[in-house]
C-alpha cells in the first residue's frame, strides 16, 4: 500500500519548523503555518507539524493553535 | 474552566490492567468476563487463565482484551455543574484516513469554549488541540494521514422517571 502524500512531507515539515525558530527566537503559529504552506502543506498538515515539533524539538506553544506563538528553549 | 483529571498519568507502568476474556455460546449469546490484574502480570500468565477457562468452558472463548488501566476513584466533585453538564452530550468528530477508514472521536459534557450554549454548532477551532494530539497517535504504518472532517454536537435524548397525576 503506497504511503500518503503527508506521510513524504511529514519529516521535511517537522525539521522546517526546528530550523524556522532559533533558540530563543519566537514565531506566531499562523507565520509558521503560511511558511510551510509555502512548500505544499496543506494548513491542517502544517499544524500536525508543528505539533510534532513541540513533540521533539524543544518547541513550546503559548496561547492556543489560533492565535498563538512558538518558540524554541522554553517559555 | 473544565473540570479535573485525575486519571494518573500514562506513562507505560499502569497502576493495574485489565483482561476480558470474551465468549460465544452455540445458541449465539455472547458473554465477557473480567478480571484485573497487578501491573506486574505477564502477558503469558493472562494467557494461562485464557486456556484454563476454555478447558472447562462450552463456549467458545474467541477474543481476550487486555488493557493497562490507569484508573484513579472517581468523585463528581471534579466535575463541573456547567452548561453541558451531561456526559452524554458529547462533540461528535469525525476523522478519515487516506485508505477512507474512519473513527469517530466523542468529547462528552464538552465545556462552552467548544461548545457555545447559544450554538448548535461547535467551535472547531476549539478542537485543534485534540485533533493534533489523536491523530499523532493515529499515523502509524500504512495508515499515516488522518484527518479531522467534520464535529458536531449531540444531545441526549434521556426519558426520565414518569410521575402518575
Amino acid at each position: 500500500m503506497a504511503a500518503s502524500l503527508w506521510s513524504s512531507q511529514k519529516e521535511g515539515a517537522r525539521a522546517l519548523v526546528r530550523d524556522m525558530l532559533a533558540s530563543g527566537q519566537e514565531m506566531s503559529v499562523e507565520d509558521v503555518v503560511n511558511a510551510l504552506k509555502m512548500t505544499g502543506v496543506t494548513a491542517k498538515n502544517a499544524l500536525k507539524a508543528i505539533y510534532a515539533a513541540q513533540q521533539s524539538e524543544n518547541i513550546t506553544l503559548n496561547g492556543d493553535y489560533d492565535t498563538g506563538s512558538l518558540r524554541r528553549g522554553g517559555v | 474552566m473544565p473540570g479535573t483529571r485525575t486519571a494518573p498519568t500514562v506513562d507505560g507502568t499502569p497502576p493495574y490492567q485489565n483482561a476480558s476474556f470474551t465468549f460465544i455460546d452455540h445458541t449465539e449469546d455472547v458473554r465477557s468476563i473480567s478480571l484485573q490484574f497487578p501491573p506486574g502480570t505477564t502477558a503469558a500468565q493472562i494467557d494461562s487463565v485464557g486456556t484454563a477457562l476454555q478447558a472447562r468452558s462450552n463456549a467458545s472463548l474467541f477474543k481476550i482484551e487486555v488493557k493497562q488501566i490507569y484508573g484513579s476513584t472517581p468523585d463528581v466533585g471534579n466535575a463541573l455543574a456547567e452548561v453541558h453538564i451531561s456526559v452524554y452530550d458529547n462533540v461528535v468528530v469525525l476523522f478519515k484516513d487516506q485508505l477512507n477508514h474512519s473513527q469517530d472521536l466523542f468529547v462528552p459534557a464538552p465545556t462552552t469554549a467548544l461548545q457555545p450554549d447559544d450554538s448548535d454548532t461547535p467551535i472547531g477551532s476549539a478542537l485543534t488541540a485534540i485533533i493534533l494530539a489523536v491523530t499523532a497517535g493515529m499515523e502509524q504504518g500504512t495508515t499515516d494521514d488522518w484527518q479531522a472532517v467534520s464535529a458536531r454536537f449531540t444531545e441526549r435524548r434521556e426519558k426520565n422517571q414518569r410521575t402518575y397525576i
